[in-house]
């Protein structure tokens, strides 16, 4: 199952809206997208997994590894998630408490600006 | 549980990442079959994803060029065996994954802490880069549709 990643530029803020399944194989392409971003500027990125359909720990990993990017340069990461199944695994692993996690995009964007 | 019970249901997949959405598609095929609800369904996929995970992050030293994914249903408790093709332990195998001190950074961490909350057990060693793990989910907390 491959992995969409559609990006949209709002204003000052950045919409990433992945799409299908986040695992060891698809998950580098997701961490070079947003590497890319960030070194490109943009330092306010909501990531959009309402149409991910799978995610693992490889998710969760490129996940973290952007905001430690972020965070030093004073940006923002938050997320757009209201699937039960993986918001499950940010409960199990602790990182609900990293994460901003809103129910929709409107809430996800005026959180930013 | 039904009529698909102490047959143990073996797949082998290339030691590729693109292969493990393979394993995830047939254990959840597996777990439809055997009447489980959608959560654990849910469930059972990430624990063998994570698995799979494992053991394409380790160093490939011994280890083989396929992984062995096999599930296991018996009256009291479902297993699955996710393992270096043909590695069998030869000692009781150890239950801790790992011995770090957790931290939500590090994605071996965040690995094994998913896969110790969706089971009730685990099998786990390791040896000269060859991995074996056996995941246990007890039949009272296999909820059924």
């Amino acid at each position: 199952m491959d992995l969409g990643i559609d990006v949209q530029h709002q204003e000052k803020t950045t919409i990433v809206n992945l799409s299908g399944e986040i695992d060891v194989y698809t998950a580098p392409k997701f961490k070079e997208s947003l590497i890319n971003l960030i070194e490109e500027g943009f330092h306010d990125i909501v990531v959009n997994l309402q149409e991910v359909t799978f995610m693992d720990s490889t998710g969760l990993g490129a996940l973290v590894g952007g905001l430690k990017r972020i965070k030093p340069l004073g940006g923002s990461l938050v997320l757009i998630c209201n699937q039960d199944k993986i918001l499950k695994i940010f409960e199990i692993t602790g990182l609900n408490k990293v994460f901003p996690i809103y129910q929709d995009a409107d809430q996800a964007i005026k959180a930013l600006s | 549980m039904n009529d698909i019970k102490g047959k143990l249901v073996e797949l082998e997949i290339p030691r590729k990442a693109e292969y493990v959405v393979i394993a995830r598609l047939v254990s959840g095929a597996l777990a439809r079959k055997m009447m489980l609800d959608q959560d654990t369904v849910d469930d059972i996929k990430l624990a063998i994803s994570e698995s799979c995970n494992t053991i394409l992050k380790s160093p490939e030293s011994l280890s083989t060029d396929k992984i062995s994914v096999g599930c296991f249903l018996s009256e009291d408790e479902l297993n699955l065996i996710i393992r270096d093709k043909g590695f069998e332990p030869k000692e009781k195998a150890v239950t801790k994954m790992s011995e770090k001190l957790y931290s939500p950074e590090d994605e071996e961490n965040l690995r094994v802490c998913l896969i110790q909350s969706l089971v009730d057990d685990i099998e786990y060693l390791s040896s000269e880069g060859r991995h074996y793990i056996k995941l246990t989910k007890k039949a009272s907390t296999l909820p059924q549709i």
